[in-house]
């Protein structure tokens, strides 16, 4: 109604502006033609003696040939506390073997107008160059060289787990992909198919070179991987390079971890994860769905377009069109060689998250009530039919419908009558598997905005669960982060702790003088990594007893300050001077709480409870462990039995780079006398076993007098 | 039916290429037909039957640099507005109705010209020639959807150039680099400009160059030329040719005999350095030669700026050497954001002595080689979808002035000499040919002296 009204105003706009002869009816779009003959490029098929199974596709337009060798190593075969491991193999293919190194391979690659890629998937990993026709032979070379021989450097491993981890590190701010990777555990729990395969900011450090070794012995072998040739070379031709380079790469024994299906999603629950600044709400809905195998693949493919695939279909007009809730939704089957997903995915403005998922189930519990109309139908037919045609333009994207369809054990006549078997779904069949599959009391349900404000319009639809988005660790099949484990302190604990803390204090100098810290000024030079590369720059820390902390660090032409100045904390950085939010203020004044001299003077500031955990040894030497304890925070502290100095302290903390919780260490070092006083004038952090920051103490004073000023916001 | 009213069909079949000694590959030609209507239309096509798919584009030759004093950034803002409907689809239809069938589709405006474009299964063809001659036909504007649409381009301006670090730096060089061609403003344009912006000026705009005339039709793909021809001539071949001729931008930047150098305070987080040289348009025969340069400059890992900057020496964290080839004289910048610790001062020298060596010393047969490789595989990769031969046939054609350029350019670019690339790097890369602009943080210090 609202757009005929709309239209015919419009109308009368137009006459006026562009000057339009009076008109009658608008035209309507002329209809599409019949389809124009197309018959699936045929595609060459063998079987080398080793295994390999070898696939040619001819494709002479353009003098370029393109090579795609699958292995089935995917990220199925991740072990459950290793997600990324299949991706970080694959990965490293092309980044050095035993006679060529990273360089090298880029080099050759490059001066012959080539182009090289590895990467990975659910079900296989790949390695893929394509090169201008006289190339081949480099091609085959370089192709059969990355995926026999990788070496898998420490160096290259580390550069490539850094890049990873800082990409990791900006995804785990971003509420859709918080949203996008919970709702696969939350569909799949502790299958395979619920884990991130890219990794997690746990599991990323974790992954050592042996691992890697290991993964690509027991998978990458001729007779578990399949090779595509596409382009301008002969089959003839094609066929005998495959077996010159590849025909003595020796069969192995393949040792994968079966997959079993995973259970059915069974109920509805619901996982909001809680980021207090969102200003809109990621929202999906998913459940375990079919097998690419399965019959109904295309009846489901065909619902699946009717209810999301842009203008004109049902979540799209309901959600878009009809309220402006979102600006997109989508809906996604993903078949894989066990049962799969099906997830929708929208997001709309914080007030009207519960409004828009209400909205959702209705829609989904009334398609599988109501048949679709014919209209729907048609159009959800051609969307399909088109995208897969846009697919078949490049020799490169046809290898890999090829390479797909063979790996799930298609043959040619799958491909050929791929199009027609999308055309002739009916809409019984369509209704047939909505109320099969999209029964909304079986689904999961994830949130990820301020869940204040909907938790409790939500609370109806089912159980509900709400995390922290800093707690959320993707590597665990519940996604909660393991909590540091808190010993209950017995009263002999506490009393142990308090003999330890005072034995501390006399070895470090004495009780007065520590007691009589007002004010502490240190200057150093800190060396820092970042995902940019490491920084050494002077860094400059003034605290105020009790509750004041300024740290500059002073690059050159640059300077950044950090603050907290009571209740409040503010930072300053090239690009401007802002507040920090409370979260942040918290995490400030726990770092206040960690500093060598405030850890002396735990039992003047309440509610930190230390005791005494026990003995343990730390670089082969005895130590006596204290814990000290505030609310869910906790901190250990090493002290060396010999000397009674503390050598190292462990925390909880915040990665600066990605906002969420990371293990951390600080080891001290290199004792100095400071008026009366012994302070560690080294100190190097360490964030999950590997250096995050080093700082070399130049200048400390104590009680010198620190203005009031430098804590003030400019 | 009107009957065929094709005026000039000229079957031009791509020039021979000659036979070269050593491993060069002869790169097959694209082939292409051109038409025009009556009214002016030029309608391009190449036939590939591999896949049942047709890339379809309108290339509008207008963009930044024809839009008159204070208004700047009015080309784009055309350009969102062509999806807003007109005589018989309505505000957002056109995109929806290409999606909707499997299809993509996109738009851009860059100096000189305006491009729709679309990839969709080779069925429906006639229904996009439809509706590309629809918009080509009648624009419907209101005061309403003008305004709103002109809020999308301001936010794409703060996104884009506002807030990004580095996003003002090219706007600052091209303002200061030239004085009376309209190259000095970029193609986003200014807020002020924007906000002037009238629907006035839309119906203005779109009466002078959303012409037959002044367009050229691409068509790469599944169909068949004569069927082709005979839809676009019963969609467009009624469109009248526009009433006024269309203005050209005749100004000339004069020579500079003077060397520019600029300092501004921005905020970003690294300093930067970026030095333009005044070079010419991309249909003059030093283009070639120039664009291998660039590759050599500073395209991979093992290009020369990339080598000595951030391998070598260490001091910058990124950077860039190339030229922008347009339908006019432009620059030919390089530049280098720098590591903490590091100076504009020494990224300067850095870059000016690589420079200097291409003067000097002639460029390594197999450095050369290398390079035209790589440039060959572009073009060449780019050819195997029907997207990438119809923005080739296009640029050829609109920017070229003759679509046959797409053939000649790809020999032209094969045969630069080492000598060649001296003579170019010696007539270009002078010290009173060049602006220099050096980007420095804004400190937290300053920031607070500001207040």
């Amino acid at each position: 109604m609202r757009e005929t009204m709309h239209r015919s105003l419009l109308l009368l706009m137009m006459m006026s502006l562009a000057g339009l002869p009076a008109l009658g009816q608008k035209q309507a779009p002329p209809p599409p033609q019949p389809p124009r003959p197309f018959r699936f490029p045929e595609f060459a098929s063998r079987i080398l003696p080793n295994g390999l199974h070898v696939l040619v596709i001819e494709h002479r337009e353009q003098p370029i040939v393109s090579l795609r060798l699958l292995v089935r190593a995917g990220a199925e075969q991740d072990p459950p506390d290793l997600p990324g491991l299949a991706s970080l193999t694959a990965g490293l293919l092309d980044q050095g073997t035993k006679t060529r190194s990273a360089l090298q391979i880029a080099e050759t690659i490059e001066s012959i107008g080539g182009q090289i890629s590895t990467g990975s998937s659910w079900h296989q990993s790949f390695a893929a160059v394509s090169v201008l026709t006289p190339g081949v032979d480099t091609a085959f070379e370089i192709l059969a060289d990355i995926v026999r021989n990788p070496v898998f450097a420490e160096e290259e491993i580390e550069r490539q787990r850094q890049q990873l981890l800082s990409g990791l590190r900006v995804q785990a701010n971003d509420p859709s992909y918080l949203a996008s990777t919970a709702i696969k555990r939350m569909i799949f729990g502790g299958h395979s198919y619920g884990h991130p395969p890219e990794g997690t900011l746990d599991s990323i450090p974790r992954l050592r070179r042996e691992d890697l070794i290991a993964f690509h012995r027991a998978l990458y072998h001729p007779n578990n991987a399949i090779l595509a040739i596409a382009g301008d070379i002969t089959t003839a031709e094609a066929f005998a390079k495959a077996e010159k380079y590849f025909g003595d790469w020796p069969r192995g024994e393949v040792r994968a971890a079966p997959i079993s299906p995973p259970a059915p999603t069974h109920g509805r629950k619901l996982l909001l994860i809680d980021k207090p600044d969102a200003v809109q709400t990621e929202i999906r809905l998913g459940k375990v769905g079919i097998a690419r195998r399965d019959p109904d693949y295309f009846a489901l493919q065909v619902l699946n377009a009717v209810l999301a695939s842009g203008s004109g279909s049902r979540l799209w007009d309901l959600l878009r069109r009809e309220r402006g809730l979102t600006y997109g939704v989508s809906s996604r089957l993903e078949a894989y060689h066990q049962p799969g997903s099906l997830t929708v995915s929208t997001f709309t403005r914080t007030e009207k998250t519960a409004e828009t998922l209400r909205l959702i189930l209705s829609e989904l519990e009334r398609i599988a009530r109501e048949r679709v109309t014919e209209e729907e139908l048609q159009k959800a037919k051609n969307f399909l039919a088109g995208v897969f045609q846009l697919r078949l333009e490049t020799p490169e994207s046809l290898a890999m419908i090829v390479l797909d369809a063979v790996s799930h054990g298609f043959d040619y006549a799958y491909l050929s009558t791929y199009r027609d078997r999308l055309l002739s779904v009916t809409a019984e069949q369509v209704q047939g598997v909505a109320r099969k599959y999209y029964r909304p009391d079986d689904l999961a349900i994830v949130l990820v905005g301020n869940a204040s404000a909907f938790e409790k319009e939500v609370a109806h639809l089912g159980p509900v669960e709400r995390i922290a988005y800093t707690e959320v660790d993707f590597t665990r099949p519940d996604l909660k982060r393991e909590k540091p484990a808190v010993v209950a302190a017995t009263p002999e604990a506490i009393a142990r702790g308090r003999e330890v803390l005072a034995e501390v204090r006399r070895a470090v100098g004495g009780r007065e003088v520590i007691a009589d810290i007002r004010d502490i000024s240190i200057v150093g030079e800190v060396t820092v990594s970042t995902p940019f590369g490491e920084f050494t720059g002077e860094q400059r820390m003034f605290v105020q007893w009790p509750d004041r902390l300024r740290t500059e660090v002073r690059l050159p032409q640059m300077m950044l300050v950090q603050v907290l100045n009571g209740d409040s904390g503010w930072v300053s950085t090239p690009m401007g001077t802002q507040d920090v939010p409370a979260p942040l203020v918290k995490e400030l004044r726990t770092a206040l709480r960690r500093l060598f001299f405030l850890l002396l003077r735990a039992e003047e500031q309440e509610g930190i409870t230390v005791s005494y955990l026990g003995s343990e040894t730390v670089e082969g030497k005895p130590v006596d462990v204290l814990q000290y304890q505030e609310g869910e925070q906790v901190f250990k502290l090493y002290v060396e039995t010999a000397s009674r100095l503390p050598v190292k302290l462990s925390y909880q903390g915040v990665d600066p780079f990605s906002g969420t919780r990371a293990e951390f260490e600080e080891l001290y070092a290199d004792y100095r006398e400071v008026a009366g006083v012994k302070y560690p004038f080294r100190t190097v952090t360490r964030q999950a076993g590997k250096r995050f920051a080093e700082l070399i103490v130049s200048e400390v004073r104590l009680n010198a007098g620190v203005p009031e000023e430098l804590f003030k916001k400019p | 039916m009107s009957g065929r009213r094709l005026i000039a069909t000229a079957l031009v079949l791509g020039l021979s290429t000659l036979a070269r000694a050593g491993p060069q590959l002869v790169p097959p030609p694209l082939s292409f037909q051109v038409t025009t209507l009556k009214n002016g239309l030029r309608v391009i096509t190449h036939e590939d039957h591999s896949a049942p798919v047709v890339n379809l584009q309108v290339w509008y030759h207008v963009g930044s640099k024809d839009e008159r004093p204070g208004r700047t950034g009015f080309a784009h803002l055309f350009e969102h507005l062509m999806f807003k409907g007109s005589r018989n689809v309505g505000p957002e239809e056109h995109a929806e109705l290409i999606k909707s069938i499997g299809g993509v589709e996109n738009a851009y405006t860059s100096e000189d010209v305006t491009v729709y474009w679309q990839t969709f299964p080779s069925h429906y063809l006639e229904m996009v020639l439809w509706l590309e001659a629809d918009r080509m036909a009648s624009l419907a504007i209101t005061e309403e959807n003008f305004h709103a649409e002109r809020e999308v381009v301001k936010e794409e301006r703060r996104l884009r150039i506002e807030n990004p670090p580095y996003g003002r730096v090219l706007e600052v060089l091209y303002a200061n680099a030239f004085d009376v061609h309209p190259y000095k403003h970029i193609v986003i344009g200014s807020m002020d400009d924007l906000n002037a912006a009238t629907v006035e000026d839309v119906r203005e705009f779109f009466e002078t160059y959303y012409v037959p005339n002044n367009a050229t039709l691409v068509i790469v793909g599944d169909f068949d030329t004569r069927q082709a021809l005979a839809w676009v001539e019963k969609y467009f071949g009624n469109i009248p040719r526009g009433k006024r001729p269309i203005p050209r931008v005749t100004v000339k930047e004069p020579p500079k005999t003077r060397e520019r150098r600029l300092t501004e305070r921005m905020t970003v987080p690294l300093p930067a350095l970026v030095a333009g040289y005044y070079m010419p348009e991309e249909a003059h025969p030093d283009a070639s030669p120039l664009k291998v340069l660039s590759r050599l400059l500073s395209v991979g890992q093992s290009s020369r700026l990339y080598r000595k900057l951030v391998y070598d020496l260490r001091i910058a964290a990124g950077v860039f050497g190339m030229g922008n080839f347009t339908e006019h004289p432009n620059l030919f910048f390089a530049g280098a954001i720098l590591n903490p610790g590091h100076t504009p001062e020494e990224a300067e020298k850095a870059i000016v002595e690589e420079l200097e060596r291409l003067k000097t010393e002639p460029v390594p047969a197999r450095e050369l080689e290398k390079a035209k490789n790589q440039m060959l595989a572009e073009i060449l990769f780019a050819r195997q979808s029907n997207q990438g031969k119809a923005d080739a046939l296009g640029r050829a054609a609109v920017l070229l002035k003759d679509p046959a350029h797409v053939n000649a350019d790809v020999e032209r670019l094969l045969a630069v000499t080492p000598r060649e690339i001296q003579r170019v790097a010696r007539r270009y890369f002078t010290e009173t040919n060049r602006i220099v602009l050096t980007i420095l943080p804004q400190h937290a210090e300053e920031r607070r002296a500001i207040r």
